[in-house]
């Protein structure tokens, strides 16, 4: 299952993720945000629950993050972070990145960072 | 960086004796794996701080050295002769190396005769040649968890290639392998990300920083990065060492890591110390230094800080066990030392003329605490004598390889300890004595089968404490002195009369005398005469004594009696008229009383009857030309000087003193009987005498006179 996009009536739009948010279908997710947050002002992605996510997968999200952030547009995501990020963020050493981003006022990163 | 490249110097050397003496022993003993692994780990030791503070040749050769002996410790080949020849001349070369002075050529000759003749003991298919004459390098094969090492820490910013991911590479395999190099905390950096617009989706725009602490060394590191290091930016920096630079429990401030990093320039530094705020967020606020940079130092700090308590928590013994001190600093300690016992002195004579009792009870406690101290700081300077043991088997080793023979040395006592000084000057005498005993004293293998023993001939050392003095003892069981010839080479060079009866130790003491050889051959080693002098001009420098013994054919001991310190010695004051004198204690064994009746009944032959033994004296009055009036009773000090009791005559006997030795001026250094001078509480002189060499000089003088 690769990824896709769907917009809901309020204009939110919701990128799955499908199982694998690597190096090998970084591009296709990566147009996926490209074109939600050109046309939306919030976007959600739904993980897999068990995605596998890669350097390039981190990426994406932290760029998209970064653009929605400089635009007033919300990019986050649905339900509990998955393992496969979470083991990312861990093996990366994304963790003390996330403390405070700078793009999101100091506070802790949505994405990288330990939600409640 | 010079005090750490002096403490690297130190350090190697020590580590080199140690190398040398486990290297003499595994002779003996070559299916020893720990000392396999202690020779594999001195070189390892001296290989990686070798390379972190520049002596990078000492780095390469001792790199091709433990390579052999890692294959030695993996049982891919065995310790034979020719492996411990070639790495005792490896020691050698990387003790050249590590004295020749950085603006020196390096001579590489040895060094590569040295590699050539290992490369022969190793299986070819474990050395692959690179090239003709390149020197082969070997991956050095893991260290294992077990093995003590000592723990560095490193700063590592890693900064791939945009395109490492379609190299095949994903960074965190290399982060997750430098992981399995030690403790590592990793800092990734997010802020080279591009917006979404510019993003090429499968580049890579994160940056790391690692802090790592293992034992491993940064070839282990640099490894990890091997097929990306070209593309790559890697920069490995050691920022903590157990061994070296900064033994604070705490670490650099946030500021000068910063700045270390290049992440911050000094002036900005100081611009943003200048308010006061916390230093990371006025950086972050002034935008100088991105958030993320400022955490990555953060987690820095907190990583060695915390390493550095881990390592004090785990060896809190260690870490106040000892500290390396100069010795020039423990000499000026014991000169102050001297100084205090000799005001210590004064104040006691002082107080005890004027009979305050409160001053006299501080001048009895300031003399306590002085004799505590004095004890303390002399202690200071003990060091054990088997650091120069294992120097001696090596001489051993080569002198009887060279000369043919087959010889095994033995040493006991090795703990005893000596003052550093008198360690440092028992070295030639004792080179002279064993270089004798194994040229002179033990027979070539032939010879000793031929006499009924065994082939290996033995050299034993070894010492002892024997009251205030330590005994050295240099025993082989060699050929023994020959007595006739002694004694006719004695009278041919006059040193004694064909007529008079000279005991057996008298004779053999005459093979100290300058000059004086009965070899027939003169070799590279001895026979010329000249070693066995030096051995006692060095010994009565030390005032020390030397006795020998000897059997014919079964071989001879000779004993040096060495005072533990020659700072300070504990010494009985007399006096001769307005003058004061010191002899030390170690030889005093009782005073009596001369009367004049005692002298009339002597008629003029200086004896006295001590509980029915006769002992001669010596009437210092009458050498050191003292007119003053005698007293009506004499005092004689008798003490026993190699064996045989003399009688020193005095006007009073003082009491015991703690004599601080002062050294003669030039002009008096050619005074027979006087070793030097101390001052006394009132600041008056006094000389301290040497009766040994008083009685020689008093019997040289009866003989030539008679």
């Amino acid at each position: 299952m690769s990824s896709n996009s769907s917009a809901l009536e309020s204009g939110e739009i919701i990128i799955t993720s499908g199982d694998q948010l690597n190096v090998e279908n970084a591009a296709v997710f990566l147009q996926h945000v490209r074109e939600a947050l050109q046309v939306s002002k919030s976007v959600t992605v739904e993980f897999e629950p068990e995605v596998e996510i890669d350097i390039t997968g981190m990426q994406i999200i932290c760029a998209a993050c970064k653009s929605a952030a400089v635009n007033g547009k919300t990019f986050s995501y649905k339900n509990l972070q998955p393992q496969g990020l979470s083991d990312m963020i861990a093996a990366c050493g994304a963790e003390h990145y996330a403390a405070n981003c700078k793009q999101i006022n100091d506070s802790t990163c949505i994405w990288f960072g330990v939600r409640p | 960086m010079e005090q750490a490249v002096a403490t690297y110097r130190e350090e190697a050397g020590e580590l080199l004796a140690e190398l040398e003496s486990s290297l003499l022993e595994l002779e003996e003993t070559p299916d020893d794996h720990d000392l396999i692994s202690r020779v594999f780990r001195a070189m390892h030791t001296i290989k990686g701080s070798g390379a972190m503070f520049g002596f990078d040749e000492i780095a390469s050769f001792t790199h091709e050295v433990e390579t052999v002996f890692d294959m030695v410790r993996n049982n891919e080949i065995t310790v034979t002769k020719q492996l411990l020849d070639l790495t005792l001349k490896s020691r050698d070369h990387i003790s050249y190396l590590l004295n020749i002075s950085s603006g020196e050529g390096v001579d590489r000759s040895e060094g590569d005769v040295i590699i050539a003749g290992l490369r022969q003991l190793v299986p070819q298919t474990e050395m692959p040649r690179k090239g003709s004459d390149e020197i082969p390098a070997i991956q050095l094969p893991a260290v294992s968890e077990t093995e003590p090492a000592d723990e560095k820490t490193w700063r590592i910013r890693f900064r791939p290639a945009p395109n490492i991911f379609m190299c095949g590479t994903n960074p965190i395999s290399l982060i997750n392998e430098l992981r399995g190099l030690g403790t590592a905390h990793v800092v990734a950096h997010f802020d080279e990300i591009p917006s979404l617009e510019d993003l090429v989706g499968e580049n890579c725009h994160i940056y790391w920083d690692i802090i790592l602490t293992g034992s491993r060394g940064e070839d282990a590191i640099r490894d990890v990065f091997i097929f990306v290091e070209d593309d790559s930016n890697i920069m490995i920096e050691l920022i903590d060492s157990s061994v070296l630079i900064d033994r604070e429990l705490g670490y650099k401030k946030l500021g000068d890591i910063l700045v270390e990093r290049g992440d911050l320039s000094p002036v900005e530094m100081r611009n943003v110390l200048q308010q006061q705020k916390r230093f990371g967020e006025l950086l972050v606020e002034q935008g100088i230094v991105s958030q993320e940079k400022v955490q990555s130092a953060l987690v820095e700090q907190q990583h060695v800080k915390s390493v550095r308590q881990e390592r004090a928590a785990a060896s809190p013994q260690e870490a106040a066990a000892s500290i390396r001190v100069p010795a020039e600093k423990l000499d000026q300690l014991i000169n102050l030392v001297g100084e205090m016992v000799t005001v210590q002195a004064h104040l006691a004579q002082v107080s005890s003329a004027r009979g305050d009792a409160a001053y006299i009870a501080i001048s009895e406690e300031v003399e306590r605490l002085t004799n505590d101290l004095r004890d303390t700081a002399l202690n200071i300077r003990m060091l054990p004598i088997g650091s120069t043991f294992s120097k001696f088997k090596r001489l051993v080793r080569d002198l009887s390889q060279e000369l043919g023979k087959e010889i095994e040395m033995e040493t006991f006592g090795a703990e005893t300890e000596l003052d550093k000084t008198v360690i440092e000057k028992l070295n030639d005498p004792l080179i002279h004595i064993i270089r004798n005993s194994i040229d002179h004293g033990i027979e070539t293998p032939e010879a000793r089968l031929a006499a009924g023993k065994s082939s290996i001939g033995k050299v034993c050392l070894g010492a002892e404490h024997s009251g205030d003095s330590v005994l050295i003892t240099i025993r082989d069981d060699g050929a023994g002195l020959d007595i006739d010839t002694i004694r006719a080479k004695a009278i041919e060079k006059g040193l004694i009369s064909a007529a008079a009866e000279v005991p057996d130790k008298e004779i053999f003491a005459q093979i100290f005398a300058p000059g004086f050889s009965t070899a027939a051959n003169v070799t590279s080693v001895s026979g010329r005469g000249v070693g066995m002098d030096v051995v006692k001009r060095g010994i009565d420098s030390l005032r020390g004594s030397i006795g020998v013994d000897s059997v014919r054919g079964r071989g001879t001991t000779i004993t040096l009696k060495i005072p533990l310190t020659l700072a300070i010695v504990a010494s009985l004051l007399v006096k001769i008229g307005k003058d004061h004198f010191v002899l030390p204690l170690a030889a005093i064994e009782e005073c009596v009383e001369l009367t004049a009746r005692d002298i009339k009944n002597s008629h003029g032959r200086n004896l006295a009857n001590v509980r029915g033994a006769i002992v001669p004296y010596i009437p210092l009055r009458e050498h050191f030309r003292i007119t003053d009036q005698r007293p009506e009773i004499e005092q004689i000090v008798i003490a026993d000087i190699h064996g045989t009791k003399v009688g020193f005559v005095v006007d009073h006997v003082v009491g015991e003193h703690q004599t601080v030795i002062k050294s003669l001026g030039k002009m008096y250094r050619d005074v027979k009987g006087i070793t030097g001078a101390t001052i006394l509480g009132d600041g008056t002189v006094a000389l301290i005498l040497d009766m040994g060499i008083l009685l020689q000089t008093i019997e040289s003088l009866n003989h030539a006179a008679n």
